[in-house]
């Protein structure tokens, strides 16, 4: 997709966001969230995120109505995926500071003289 | 704790974090501007803007290494705890440095461009087959853009429309966030400059990120192979009364792998799931404070016999049942809804 593409697509889908934004927080959030009660000032930090992501509010304001929600889900963790997560983490930086060691270019247009490797010049830059 | 949604919820302890952040980002970006010139070498002139750029890039990124850095260490040190009660505000601040950042960059390197400025960022190299020559940027609007989706759902709204479960895999977007900011580090400025200081902030910051992550998951994974058997009826083993210290929890993971949290307060015991309805958090580490089970990561607090906040707060947790014979606690698997009164074990007397 070319650039200009890609900035429209995100234009259209912040579009939706903004139509489904208003309608949920002017009538959606007073059905289903008590404590939005007589609150609503919190409702404007909260419309960024509502554009960005409709479709997840959509599904949960349905959700919501429909009362159709396990309680269970509100009390299990995801811990399992949390320690997959952070292992995979760890180990994506490890591999990219590996490349950071060793795979940097050796700079070329320095009017300095160049050092041969990374390291090899007894004065480093502080910035 | 919920009652009714206001804007921001602060109180003493979060103005004095806040107000510590706002304070060490300023000086971390006042002295970079102010020393970074200084210390460049003069025969490459570096235009102001660049500066801010690289200042304020550095700043975000050493923010959300602290970000990371904290989860990790509350988990194998209950000290680091208290840094992790404002994590919220400290994310929505890290995306607002790194939303300066990338204005500064946009600004100066596309401000002479005829195109629109982000069109000619996204357009200007889309060469992704070598390291050395990598549209880095687009690394760095993956990064932006997890952290965006987690400062516009830090709101309390969000945990409890989204429910902690749901709210949490959001918020895992750090993780890709965070390898995608230290991969648009390592091929921009640091293939691009390679300075010392950009070294200490890369290897240094991700690399303690990284043992962090890998210490903490070690840890709960050992917590989780401990888990206990139940006998036929459902009953799991805990342990004896004087076993749990007063006005403390132990922590029973089930062979589900659930985990419940069962109290002592003097002579009265009883059993709640481990899991806050804020956040998740782990009950079981917390302690009683005024007859509640109080939550060591944000301070909800649940009365021990029915898993709910005392008025005006509607949070509320699974109960369990408990049972003692032969001075043995045991805890039934199977949760009893939120909110549910449970009659507490009543000792005959305080264990010494
Ligand atoms: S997780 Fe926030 S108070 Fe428990």
């Amino acid at each position: 997709m070319s650039p200009a593409g890609l900035i429209t697509t995100v234009e259209i889908w912040l579009a939706i966001g903004a139509v489904v934004a208003l309608l949920f927080v002017t009538f959606g959030i007073d059905r289903i969230e008590p404590n939005a009660k007589n609150g609503y000032v919190f409702r404007v930090l909260i419309l960024p995120g509502l554009c960005l992501l409709w479709p997840l509010v959509l599904w949960r304001w349905r959700l919501a109505e429909s009362g159709g929600e396990d309680w269970r889900n509100r009390h299990s963790p995801q811990r399992k995926s949390a320690g997959l997560l952070g292992f995979g983490m760890a180990a994506a930086i490890a591999v990219i500071l590996l490349i950071a060691a060793t795979q940097r270019p050796v700079p070329v247009d320095s009017t300095a003289p160049a050092p041969e490797k990374i390291g090899a010049t007894a004065e480093w830059r502080l910035i | 704790m919920s009652v009714r949604y206001i804007p921001v919820q602060w109180n003493r302890n979060k103005w004095l974090y806040d107000g510590v952040l706002v304070a060490a980002v300023t000086l971390y970006i006042a002295l970079f501007l102010y020393l970074g010139p200084a210390l460049a070498e003069h025969s490459k002139p570096v235009d102001t803007q660049v500066w801010r750029a690289r200042a304020f890039g550095t700043c975000a990124f050493l923010m959300l290494s602290v970000i990371l850095a904290i989860g990790p260490l509350a988990r194998l040190d209950s000290r680091f705890l208290p840094l992790l009660y404002n994590r919220r505000h400290f994310g929505v601040m890290t995306f607002a440095v790194a939303s300066a950042h990338a204005m500064f960059v946009l600004d100066w390197y596309f401000a002479f461009s005829r195109t629109p400025k982000l069109e000619a960022l996204l357009g200007s190299n889309t060469d992704f087959s070598h390291l050395v020559g990598f549209p880095f940027e687009t690394l760095g609007i993956v990064a932006l853009l997890a952290m965006a989706v987690m400062a516009f759902t830090s709101h309390d709204f969000w945990l409890n429309f989204l429910g902690p479960k749901l709210w949490k895999m959001l918020h895992f977007a750090v993780y890709i966030g965070y390898v995608t900011a230290v991969g648009h580090l390592t091929l921009g400025a640091w293939f691009d400059q390679g300075t010392l200081g950009l070294g200490l902030l890369l290897f240094g910051a991700a690399g303690a990120v990284a043992l962090l992550h890998l210490l903490a998951g070690l840890k709960e994974r050992r917590i989780a192979a401990n888990h206990a058997m139940s006998d036929d009826d459902g009953w799991v083993p805990v342990c004896a009364p004087g076993e749990i210290p007063d006005k403390r929890g132990r922590i029973v993971v089930l062979s589900s792998e659930e985990r419940v949290a069962v109290f002592r307060d003097g002579i009265t015991i009883a059993a709640v799931a481990n899991a806050c309805a804020h956040q998740n958090g782990p009950l079981g580490e917390g302690k009683i404070v005024g007859g509640c089970i109080t939550c060591p990561w944000h301070g909800f607090g649940y009365r021990m016999r029915d898993g709910r906040s005392p008025p005006p707060f509607t949070e509320m947790i699974p109960t369990y049942r408990l049972r003692l014979s032969d001075d043995m606690l045991y805890v039934h698997q199977t949760a009893n809804p939120p909110g549910t009164d449970q009659e507490p074990i009543t000792l005959e007397e305080a264990p010494a």
